[in-house]
This record gives structure tokens, C-alpha cells and sequence, in this order.
């Protein structure tokens, strides 16, 4: 416990000029400018799918043209996979975090922390550019020769943009690699780390192996596109396959980005609010790897309806369906920590366990599309927006809210207002499944994605979903407005509010910039909770 | 009391340099499955295209990246025994054999562009199938100017470690160094050495 002379002012009050934020190297001030940015982006990606969704209220095109209808849906994918989610939890959580609970005074490359929000902004602002523009209308996935010979809009920006900030991820992933290997506390062996640093490990590694993948395929695409160079296009002598499995041997490993941080969130805050150690630390901390190591084997299961050939479809299926253990691993461990724990239903709480009904769910219709009869069905409808939407949002976005309100204090030194919190907590899950569980009956029924009119008989669950939108929003717009308003008018939060495990809450909050009066020691294992403690 | 690493050993910034050169195979390891991709797509093409290069010349510089590397290994070994005299002279010979190889490979480039080989409108090879061959030099010129470019920066950083030479920083400009020199050891065989001689 710190004690004695003087307090040292915490990251944010020392020096408060704009200059000092900007030139910052304090991972903390870095997470929160990552914070900023990020809020920024999903309101952007949040517009456009609220536009989208009122054309969609009604099976008429009444609302927007094709082409615009096209321009929103990929803006809506581009921002929110790429200036959301991607970075998200990593960005700002991780970066806020991670120094704090390996015990450590900051990243080991600081500066080149600072370097990785400049490179996101830079990148964002390039894609931002291009929206502005008038947007590209291939869809996130930039499919060619579409893209890079047909497409009539801003492509080759948006993809620099997403170029540019693909480095972000990968100097963050670096930092966060080389963090944990080196900068642990004395005492705190790998297997005392929490499950959060664990999880951001498996995602560093993913970051640092697979963006560059992207790149390179990114500037093939721009290649034939400016200069007519027949990699992709088959007028040219290309092959457009080739760039799908260019593009889904990153974008597969991608998605375990968007989910494995999350999952950290979710271990960290179910046994404080269970009271209890997470059963099966060392199968969680493995099924990461697992999770990340086997997301690098499955890239076929996006192209099932490719020319691809059935046996390498078969053995895509097989993998797909393997790489769903270890998620499941977790939701077991995480379930057998909640038996029998001390369960209070705090908001960050609330979040969490919607996280893992609504993973579950997103997961096993995962299961369902690895399997190739049913993919080659439901290939390219409704069902599998529905799926990845349960999982990136009712999964990720469930678990960025959660960690958000569960480490609020510690990062601002303020306690959010809690009646409120569970509310927008309620209003998000139930918004949620409104909105997309209507999404797997459409699509299964054969409504497609990515068009902007459609024939009367998905008519009802399409106005469902949108009607969901409403609810969700007040999910998120909640939360915005009375996080900010706890800065100025919070409770003061003390050092560990939830009286939590974890070196993060042994400084006060917010902590000093130097994080550690004196270097930590480790004697204990995570989540130390106590039966007779609280 | 600072928060030092566990062991003292390589400092992490070694750690750091190793993980972003990985990171950097894989931004190589995508393009070069898409040369091998319409390497087979296009294979008599490609093979005439390479006919036209100097196998010699390339040879040469394969050899000048080898013992550029030689260099580096010396350079980061005199600095550890703390000869650093003796470590900023091998690192100047590092970085004067990579000039060379620049030197030699801006030769390599006047040849091919007097002979109408750079791609573009003024693009000619003879035969009716010049489209495909203009796709294997499109591939020779941007995979070795990249090469280049990283090497030029690689001369750069060399240059800069020589003048503040001290261990940790030779040791990472090193891996930086290999990492380029790994990249051509590649690239050599791939686009030299399968050829079809004779035509033009």
C-alpha cells in the first residue's frame, strides 16, 4: 500500500496542456486518446447503419438508391471493423491496463505507442476522407476485379486509409508482445498474470502476424487497379480467388482479434462479481493460443461457394469446427466460476453475462456454418450477418461497455451512476436481440445480403430489426452521455471500489503517472478472492 | 526502484526489432504467393521474361548481401567486446557492400530499360504474348525496388549505428540487416534463377 510524503498528481493532472496530451508517452493518456478516437469512429459506423436500417424498416426502396444503399453498408463495415473493434479493447483498455497489471511503469516502447495513435488517426482520417468523397461501394470485403477494376468510387483512399492504420495494430501488438515477456513484476510468473494480459497476448500475436497479410493484399488490389496488372482480374490474366484467399487469410484471423480481448474482459469481471477465482486459469490462458493458432488454419470457410475444391473445403470445415473448442473451454470455465460464486449484478456484471449467452449464441451458429451443406445454404444471407453480429456485438462490444463501466474509476477516478448503468445495460441486450435474432430467420428463409429492396415476405422480420435499432440505440447513447457527465459529477471513486484482485487496483485512481511508488512483488495467485472476504 | 527486466540479457528493444522483422515476413510472405501464383499461371511467360536477366550480375550481388551480413555479425561482435573502433569500420564495410549491390543493381536496371523491358506504354518484348511478360517484369521491378528501398534504409540506419555505435543498437540494426539480406536470398532464385535463355 503507498504511503507516506508527498501524493504524486495523477496522469491526468499532471501537466493538463494539450501540447502534454499530444506529445504524450504515458500508455495511459494514450488509452484515452484512443478512447476519444474510437468514440468518434462508431458514432460514424452507428450512422450509417441506423440509414441502412431505415431503408431496410420496409421491403421498398424508399429511402436511399442501390448505390448509396452499397456506399453506407460499406462504410458501416469498414469503420466499425477497422476503426472500431479492431483496435478497441487492445487500444484503450490494454493500453491503460496492461503496464498496470504486469506491475510495470509503462510499455516497453513508449514512444512508439504515441507513433501507433498518430498512424490510426492518420489512417482514419484517410478513410473518413474517402467517405466524405462519396465512399466505395464494394463492401468491406473489397472483393475484385469489382474493386480493383470495376468500381466507380474512392477505393484506393479508403484502402489506404485501412493500410495506414493496420500498422497502428501491429506496433501495438509489438509493444504488448515484448511487455509481457519482459516488464512482468518480480514474482509474477506467466501463470499469475491475469487472463486479460493473457488474452491480449494471443491477440498481439494475431495483430503482429496477420495485418501484414492485409497490407500486402491491399496495395496488390491498388497495383491493378492504377497500373491494370493482372493479379486479380481474370480480363488480365489474374486470378479473383486469389484475392479472396489473400484477403480471409488476415480477415479470418481478424475476427479473433474482435473477440479474444473481449473474452480477457469477461474473466476479469466475472470473478470480481462472483467473488471467485476463474475456474480453469491454465485451460483459459492456453484456449487463447488455441484460439489464435487455429484461427490462422480456417480462412476457407469464407469462400465454401468459391471454386475452391471440396476436399479443401472439407478440411476448412473440419478446422472450423475444431477452432470452436476452446471457445467453448472458456464458456464452461466461465460458467463453473459463476457456480456456487457470490454473484452481484453490478452494470459491468450485466454486461458480461449477456456476453456470454449472446457469445454462445453467435458461436454455435458458428458451428452451424462450418458445416457445408448449411453454409452453402445461408452463404452470403442474413444468417451470417446475424451470426457475426452476435458475436461482435453481442459479444465484443457487450464486453468493450463491460470492461468500460468495470475500470471507469480506475481510469477517471469517478464512479458512473449505477441505477443507470444497469438500465442502458438492459436496454442494449434487449435492443440487441431485437435487432438481429430477426436476422437468422430472414436469412435463413433466403433473404440476401447487401441488397437495399426485397421481396414482401421478409418483410416482417426486416421491420423487426430495425425497430430493434431504437432500443439498441438508447444502449449506447446512455452510456455516453452519463459517463461524461460522471467526470465532472461522479462519486470519487477510491483506489479499489470492487474491491477487486489485480495490481491495477492496488494505485489510486486515477494513478499517478508513473503508475508504482515502488515496484510491485508478487506472492499470491490471480484472483485471490476470498470466501470469507467482502 | 526502476522496472527492469528479469534478466540481463539482449535489452527489449532487441525483442521488439525481432517481432516487426516477423511481422514484415508476412507482408513479404503475401506477395510472394501471389508471385508464385501467377508464377504458375504464366510459367513459360515469366521464364522468358527471366532469360533477359544477368544471372552473373545477380549472382554478384547475392555474394555482396552475404558478406555485407559477414560484416554486420563482426561489427555487432566487436561491439559486445567492446571494440568499437573495430565494430563502426565493420560497419561501414556493411554498408559500403550494400551500396555496391546498389551500385550493381542500377545497372541491372539500365539494361533491362534500354532493352524496353520497364513496364508501361513504352513496353515491347518481340513476341505476341508480351503481356504476360510485361507481368513478370512489373513483378521483377517492384519486388527489387522494394528490396531496395529497405536496403537503402537499411544503409541509413547502419550508417547512424556506426556513428553512435554501441551494443544494443548494432545488435538491432543487425537483425534489421539479416532480415533484408534473407529477403534477396529469396527473391534470387525466384526471379533469376528459373529462366528459359534465348529469346528476346
Amino acid at each position: 500500500m503507498p504511503h507516506g510524503a508527498m501524493p504524486r498528481p495523477s496522469y491526468l493532472a499532471a501537466d493538463p496542456s494539450i501540447w502534454s496530451w499530444l506529445t504524450t508517452t504515458d500508455h495511459k493518456r494514450i488509452g484515452v486518446l484512443y478512447l476519444v478516437a474510437l468514440v468518434g469512429f462508431f458514432l460514424v459506423g452507428s450512422i450509417a447503419a441506423a440509414l441502412f436500417r431505415l431503408e431496410l424498416a420496409t421491403p421498398e426502396a424508399d429511402v436511399v438508391s442501390a448505390d448509396v444503399y452499397n456506399r453506407l453498408f460499406t462504410a458501416h463495415g469498414v469503420v466499425m471493423v477497422w476503426f472500431f473493434l479492431i483496435p478497441s479493447i487492445p487500444a484503450v483498455l490494454g493500453n491503460f491496463l496492461l503496464p498496470l497489471m504486469l506491475g510495470a511503469d509503462d510499455l516497453p516502447f513508449p514512444r512508439l505507442n504515441l507513433a501507433s495513435w498518430y498512424v490510426f488517426v492518420a489512417g482514419g482520417l484517410l478513410s473518413l476522407g474517402s467517405i466524405l468523397f462519396g465512399g466505395v461501394d464494394t463492401g468491406w470485403t473489397f472483393y475484385t476485379p469489382y474493386s480493383s477494376t470495376y468500381s466507380n468510387s474512392y477505393v484506393m483512399l479508403m484502402a489506404a486509409g485501412v493500410f495506414v492504420a493496420g500498422f497502428a495494430s501491429i506496433f501495438t501488438g509489438i509493444n504488448f508482445l515484448v511487455a509481457i515477456h519482459r516488464l512482468r513484476a518480480p514474482g509474477m510468473g506467466w501463470f499469475r498474470m491475469p487472463l486479460f494480459a493473457w488474452s491480449l497476448y494471443a491477440t498481439s500475436l494475431i495483430n503482429v502476424l496477420a495485418t501484414p497479410v492485409l497490407a500486402t493484399t491491399l496495395v496488390l488490389m491498388v497495383l491493378e487497379r492504377l497500373f491494370s496488372v493482372g493479379v486479380f482480374d481474370p480480363d488480365l490474366g489474374g486470378d479473383p480467388v486469389l484475392f479472396q484467399h489473400l484477403f480471409w487469410f488476415y480477415s479470418h484471423p481478424a475476427v479473433y482479434i474482435m473477440i479474444l480481448p473481449g473474452m480477457g474482459v469477461v474473466s476479469e469481471v466475472l470473478s470480481c462479481f462472483a467473488r471467485k477465482r476463474v475456474f480453469g486459469y491454465t485451460f483459459i490462458a492456453f484456449s487463447s493460443l488455441a484460439i489464435a493458432l487455429l484461427g490462422f488454419l480456417v480462412w476457407g470457410h469464407h469462400m465454401f461457394t468459391t471454386s475452391q475444391s471440396v476436399v479443401g473445403s472439407l478440411v476448412f470445415s473440419l478446422l472450423s469446427l475444431l477452432v470452436a473448442v476452446p471457445s467453448a473451454v472458456k464458456v464452461f470455465n466461465w460458467t463453473a466460476t459463476l457456480w456456487r460464486g457470490s454473484i452481484a449484478l453490478d452494470t459491468p456484471m450485466l454486461y458480461v453475462l449477456g456476453f456470454l449467452v449472446l457469445f454462445t449464441v453467435g458461436g454455435l451458429t458458428g458451428v452451424m456454418l462450418s458445416v457445408l451443406p448449411i453454409d452453402v445454404h445461408v452463404h452470403d444471407t442474413y444468417f451470417v450477418v446475424a451470426h457475426f453480429h452476435f458475436i461482435m456485438v453481442g459479444g465484443m462490444v457487450l464486453a468493450c461497455l463491460g470492461g468500460l463501466h468495470f475500470w471507469w474509476p480506475k481510469i477517471t477516478g469517478r464512479m458512473y451512476p449505477e441505477r443507470l448503468g444497469r438500465i442502458a445495460a438492459v436496454a442494449g441486450l434487449v435492443g440487441f436481440v431485437i435487432t438481429f435474432t430477426p436476422q437468422f430467420v430472414a436469412g435463413y428463409m433466403g433473404m440476401p445480403r447487401r441488397y437495399h429492396e426485397y421481396p414482401d415476405e421478409f418483410a416482417l422480420p426486416q421491420a423487426v430489426s430495425s425497430a430493434g435499432v431504437v432500443v439498441l440505440a438508447i444502449g449506447y447513447v446512455l452510456p455516453f452521455g452519463y459517463l461524461l457527465w460522471s467526470l465532472p459529477h461522479g462519486r470519487p471513486a477510491g483506489a479499489n471500489p470492487w474491491c477487486a484482485t489485480g495490481l491495477e487496483w492496488t494505485t489510486p485512481s486515477p494513478p499517478p503517472a508513473d503508475n508504482f511508488a515502488t515496484t510491485p512483488h508478487v506472492t499470491e495467485e490471480a484472483y485471490a478472492y476470498r470466501a470469507d472476504e467482502d | 526502484m526502476p522496472t527492469a527486466p528479469t534478466r540481463t540479457e539482449a535489452s527489449p528493444a532487441v525483442h521488439g526489432v525481432w517481432l516487426f522483422v516477423g511481422s514484415e515476413s508476412l507482408l513479404l510472405g503475401a506477395a510472394l504467393v501471389a508471385l508464385a501464383v501467377l508464377r504458375v499461371e504464366h510459367a513459360g511467360a515469366f521464364a522468358r521474361g527471366a532469360g533477359t536477366l544477368s544471372l552473373p550480375l545477380g549472382a554478384t550481388n547475392t555474394a555482396m548481401l552475404l558478406l555485407s551480413s559477414m560484416a554486420m555479425v563482426w561489427s555487432v561482435r566487436a561491439c559486445e567486446r567492446g571494440a568499437i573502433r573495430r565494430g563502426r569500420w565493420a560497419a561501414l564495410a556493411t554498408a559500403g557492400l550494400g551500396l555496391v549491390f546498389l551500385g550493381i543493381k542500377l545497372l541491372e536496371y539500365r539494361h533491362s530499360i534500354e532493352a524496353g523491358h520497364l513496364p508501361g506504354p513504352g513496353f515491347r518484348f518481340g513476341a505476341d504474348d508480351a503481356a504476360p511478360v510485361e507481368l513478370f517484369f512489373v513483378c521483377y521491378f517492384t519486388f527489387t525496388a522494394l528490396h531496395a528501398l529497405h536496403l537503402l534504409v537499411g544503409i541509413g540506419l547502419v550508417g547512424w549505428a556506426a556513428w553512435r555505435a554501441e551494443h544494443q543498437r548494432m545488435h538491432c540494426v543487425g537483425i534489421y540487416w539479416h532480415a533484408v539480406d534473407v529477403v534477396w536470398i529469396y527473391l534470387f532464385p525466384l526471379l533469376y534463377v528459373y529462366r528459359a535463355e534465348g529469346v528476346s
